[in-house]
């Protein structure tokens, strides 16, 4: 970049998320209105300021336009696939059975489905997905939206850069050219960290004290669990199951094993009897669809055929008077047609209407209400992740992003490691993906680490660690669950729940790092 | 969708969000094309073009979100 750093830049590359949090969470603004306005604001501040040009600023909104096709196509699928149980009443056999399992402990309930199960569709579909499975069913059993909503955001961040196969953790590889095995070894000891806070921060949230009282021996034990699962197969197995892994020993500790111990056994009797026709296969039929789909696709060589058929749309070279080059690209985040996750969720929404409709449980006129209520659904969420998209790219484009972490890293020099987190959450903020976080900032946090002459692994690490935490605040995430779980409009009250935990995390994982760093010399 | 949907005036009137809303994401989509046009020639007006009708699709979000 060819301009001196300073505070007033500083601030006026602020003011667009300043803007999002403040029209968010004080103002109550929606979502979408948010992101439109603080959109306009980042243009205004990178023509007036940052020196892009009109066509710099439309490609920079063209790419975040585009890249949203990709979220847009898994919520609208989540969303009918949500509609399709609801309408067929699967939700309340579902919540039954489930109940039956976790013996009736709802906050044993809450830990298994937005933590242990969201970590296992985060292990083979990722992006948006557990998101937009989990919050609506949590709904269906009886959990208030925003708790769903909340739980599902947070029970996912620590499984992102080990979850879809591990595309985040790639990134951080292929944007750092450090060494694997140390990336997996930190970042798997500090997602882990992340985990145990997750299950007490679910339990918090669910209840305060008291779910945590409740929570804790569960919380604990699954952590456990998930986390040396997590450790053991990123470091001795395959990173890029790691996340799969352990979200599957999660279930089976909440499921089978923490309902027969003393802790939560005393309800597990009391939910035994038969409360419809339906059987719980059925009901959950579309989402065993979909983990079959996942499981069938993601983890066979059958990917590796059809992620051939790639579409992605050509974008000239821009450049602002400032210096800041976006080279041209032959093909801008690429969709590949055939395995993006979005593609999987559809297949399920169709092959669960032929089989609810082979079973006689799917009426004339179900379609045009589950059309009618899904377009009520999804056009806030849709604004939403639209206008944010587009405002963190032309962000990004007009170099304003990283000036913002360069700045950031300048204050923080000191306490490098405490700030290097947050640095990976607010990319995963603006982005909604840790993926585009570990793109954008891993390789500017590596030089800082090599600058200042700490160990660079450790940092890069704790890059991902935040890239993945701050996908729970993305307003992009909280838009997919809001929508998903009909509360459009409310994100502001979701980020306002849970950045407070989201702030925990980032300085779980930053202290220790810091203490290795500057104490033990690591 | 309803009938309601193309009286673009009363659904402004009316201050309709979700017909509202379902506006600006399709005029959005629809200047998609129409503005990737513009960057891909490098013409000018064409973008000029293209990013007054986003702002008429953000005045759109900003007005009914």
């Amino acid at each position: 970049m060819g301009y001196e750093l300073n505070l007033m830049y500083f601030i006026l590359t602020l003011l667009p998320i300043i803007a999002v949090l403040t029209l968010i969470m004080v103002l109550k603004w929606s979502g979408g209105k948010s992101g439109a306005f603080s959109w306009f604001l980042a243009i205004i501040i990178g023509y007036f300021v940052f020196g892009a040009d009109l066509q710099l600023i439309a490609v920079a909104s063209l790419k975040g336009l585009w890249t949203t096709i990709f979220i847009l196509y898994i919520i609208w699928g989540a969303m009918a696939l949500y509609n399709i149980v609801n309408k067929i009443d699967g939700f309340t056999v579902i919540a039954h059975t489930f109940t039956g399992l976790t013996g009736n402990t709802k906050v044993l309930q809450l830990l298994v489905i937005s933590w242990g199960f969201v970590a296992l569709l985060q292990g083979v579909a990722g992006f948006g997905t557990p998101v937009a499975v989990a919050a609506p069913l949590l709904v269906g059993l009886g959990f208030n939206p925003i708790i769903a909503t909340s739980s599902a955001l947070l029970g996912r961040a620590w499984a992102v850069t080990f979850g879809s196969l591990g595309s985040s953790y790639g990134a951080l590889l292929k944007m750092t050219n450090l060494d694997p095995g140390g990336l997996s070894f930190w970042s798997s000891i500090f997602l882990t960290i992340v985990c145990i806070v997750t299950g007490l921060s679910i339990s918090y949230l669910y209840n305060g004290k008291k779910g945590l009282k409740k929570g804790a021996p569960a919380s604990l034990a699954i952590a456990g669990g998930m986390g040396c699962t997590l450790i053991i197969v990123a470091n001795l197995v395959l990173p890029y199951i790691a996340s799969l892994v352990s979200g599957l020993v999660g279930m089976i500790i909440g499921t089978l094993i923490l309902p027969r111990t003393g802790w939560y056994n005393n309800h597990l009797a009391k939910s035994r009897e038969k409360v419809h026709n339906m059987s719980f296969y059925t009901a959950f039929a579309p989402y065993l669809i979909l983990l079959i789909l996942a499981f069938g696709i993601y983890l066979t060589p059958i990917k590796s055929i059809l992620s051939g058929f790639k579409v992605g749309l050509p974008f000239p070279r821009t450049e602002t008077t400032m210096g800041v080059v976006n080279q041209a690209t032959s093909s801008y985040s690429p969709i590949s047609i055939f395995t993006t996750p979005g593609t999987m969720v559809f297949l399920s929404v169709l092959i669960s209407l032929i089989y609810f409709k082979l079973k006689g449980l799917w009426k004339k006129n179900y379609g045009i209400e589950v059309f009618n209520s899904l377009l009520k659904q999804a056009i806030p969420s849709t604004v939403t992740v639209m206008t944010m998209s587009m405002m963190s790219v032309v962000m990004m484009e007009t170099g304003m992003t990283a000036l913002l972490a360069k700045e950031t890293a300048n204050i923080a020099s000191g306490v490098f490691p405490i700030a290097s987190p947050f640095i990976g959450i607010l990319g995963a903020f603006m982005t909604g993906s840790n993926t585009s976080s570990n793109i954008v900032f891993a390789a500017f946090q590596r030089d800082v680490a090599m600058f200042l002459g700490i160990n660079s692994l450790v940092i890069s690490a704790l890059q991902t660690t935040g890239g993945a935490i701050g996908t729970a605040i993305s307003p992009m995430s909280v838009a997919l669950g809001t929508g998903v779980t009909n509360i459009a409009g409310r994100e502001g009250e979701i980020i306002k729940r849970i950045i407070i935990y989201v702030i925990i995390m980032g300085l779980s994982v930053g202290i220790p790092a810091y203490v290795l760093l500057y104490y033990f010399g690591v | 969708m309803n009938n309601n949907f193309f009286n673009i005036i009363d659904i402004i009137n009316k201050k309709d969000k979700k017909n509202g809303l379902l506006w600006s994401i399709i005029i959005t989509w629809l200047n998609f094309p129409f503005l990737y046009w513009g960057v891909s020639t490098d013409n000018p007006i064409i973008i000029g073009l293209g990013i007054i009708i986003a702002a008429v699709g953000i005045g759109f979000t900003l007005y009914f979100g």
